[in-house]
């Protein structure tokens, strides 16, 4: 603390401590509590939205269980198969759900992300399951072994994931309000 | 009353948990009241600084530094807040003052009661014209600053600052004067 300012700051240390206005406390908490109000359900509307985007661009590089999206001439497919069935299933489901998780930390509000992490790893949970069950529909063939694989790793991908973002872009924001004030 | 600690809850509600900045406020409310009081000697400006004190305190907390001592920073949030209050009303009480004394100026000019109206003349006469039409646009035509540095393709800081100079020069002939 800057020197000039030391009297200053003892002077408040020391000030009798007086009990605002309920009415003002009323009107500061209402505010912050409005600032930072969101719906669950909007979280979860946008993070559907975040994997929705999130499958259209890893299935055009990385097709999951033989179902992919266009013909890209770069596919992750040939870089996992090098590891065997096993791995690939295990890095698919990483890719896909990890992929949106790490964009949903980045696209959700601070509030929304906190809440988010509250409710792990159920999301993750049900996210892969949808998921399997949806490629399951469009013709995914594998083994039960893959699908295992694939679901554990992509549930552990996308917790992983979502912490590593948020944590990214808690020290972006610091950086970026340091920056501009 | 939870256990963390006020770094820890500020770490949280930059993090989102609204519950934290509850409990921040619970524990710090009466310590920023308290000192606000102490420094404004109205309770209603109080509750304007302390209320823009903690809503500075949600707008800038992505600037909070990790593990940097929670109490000392927001006592500069409270320090900053009152501070830039007491300078807006210095300058607005300034304003006020020198539109008075220059509207008492011109009145007793205009009914020749003015003891220094000859002096003043004198002295208007004698300044440049960009110096009269500076002190007619704002006192006459009534315009703020930024719309005097517009017309004059200045700043509004060299406008403030020509508007000072000029009015303290005029202010300190006719005290001299008078006595």
């Amino acid at each position: 603390m800057n020197k000039d300012i030391r009297p200053d700051y003892e002077e408040f240390l020391n000030a009798a401590s007086v009990l605002p206005p309920a009415e003002l406390s009323e009107n500061v908490l209402g505010h912050v509590h409005e600032a930072l109000r969101f719906s669950p359900t909007s979280v979860l509307a946008k993070l559907g939205l975040v994997h929705l985007f999130t499958s259209v661009c890893v299935l055009y590089i990385c097709p999951q269980f033989g179902v992919s999206w266009g013909a890209s001439s770069f596919s992750l497919v040939d870089a996992f198969m090098r590891f065997g069935h096993g791995v690939c299933a295990a890095l698919c489901g990483v890719t896909l759900v990890g992929g949106t998780f790490l964009f949903a930390a980045m696209a959700l509000r601070p509030q929304e992300s906190f809440w988010l992490k509250k409710q792990m790893p159920w999301i993750p949970i049900s996210l892969s399951l949808v998921t399997l069950i949806l490629l399951a529909a469009v013709g995914a063939k594998g083994h039960h072994t893959e699908f295992m694989l694939w679901s554990v790793f992509a549930i552990a991908g996308g917790w992983m994931s979502f912490e590593i973002g948020r944590k990214g872009k808690l020290i972006s924001s610091r950086f970026f309000a340091k920056w501009a004030a | 009353m939870r256990t963390e600690t006020d770094e820890e809850l500020m770490n949280l509600y930059i993090q989102g948990e609204v519950r934290a900045f509850d409990e921040l406020y619970a524990r710090h409310k009466s310590k920023i009241y308290g000192y606000l009081l102490k420094r404004l000697s109205s309770k209603s400006v109080a509750d304007e600084v302390f209320q823009t004190t903690f809503m500075k305190l949600h707008q800038c907390r992505a600037q909070y530094l990790d593990k940097e001592p929670f109490l000392p920073w927001l006592y500069t949030i409270a320090r900053n807040a009152l501070f830039d209050h007491l300078r807006k009303t210095r300058s607005e009480k300034t304003k006020i003052d020198a539109y008075q004394n220059f509207s008492e100026l011109r009145n007793s000019e205009s009914t020749g009661t003015h003891p220094n109206a000859e002096l003043l003349e004198a002295r208007l006469a004698e300044l440049s014209a960009s110096q009269k039409s500076l002190l007619t646009q704002r006192y006459v035509e009534g315009l703020d600053f930024d719309e005097i540095a517009k017309r004059a393709n200045s700043n509004p800081v060299a406008v403030r600052q020509s508007l000072s100079r000029l009015t303290r020069k005029l202010k300190s002939l006719l005290k001299g004067s008078a006595s």
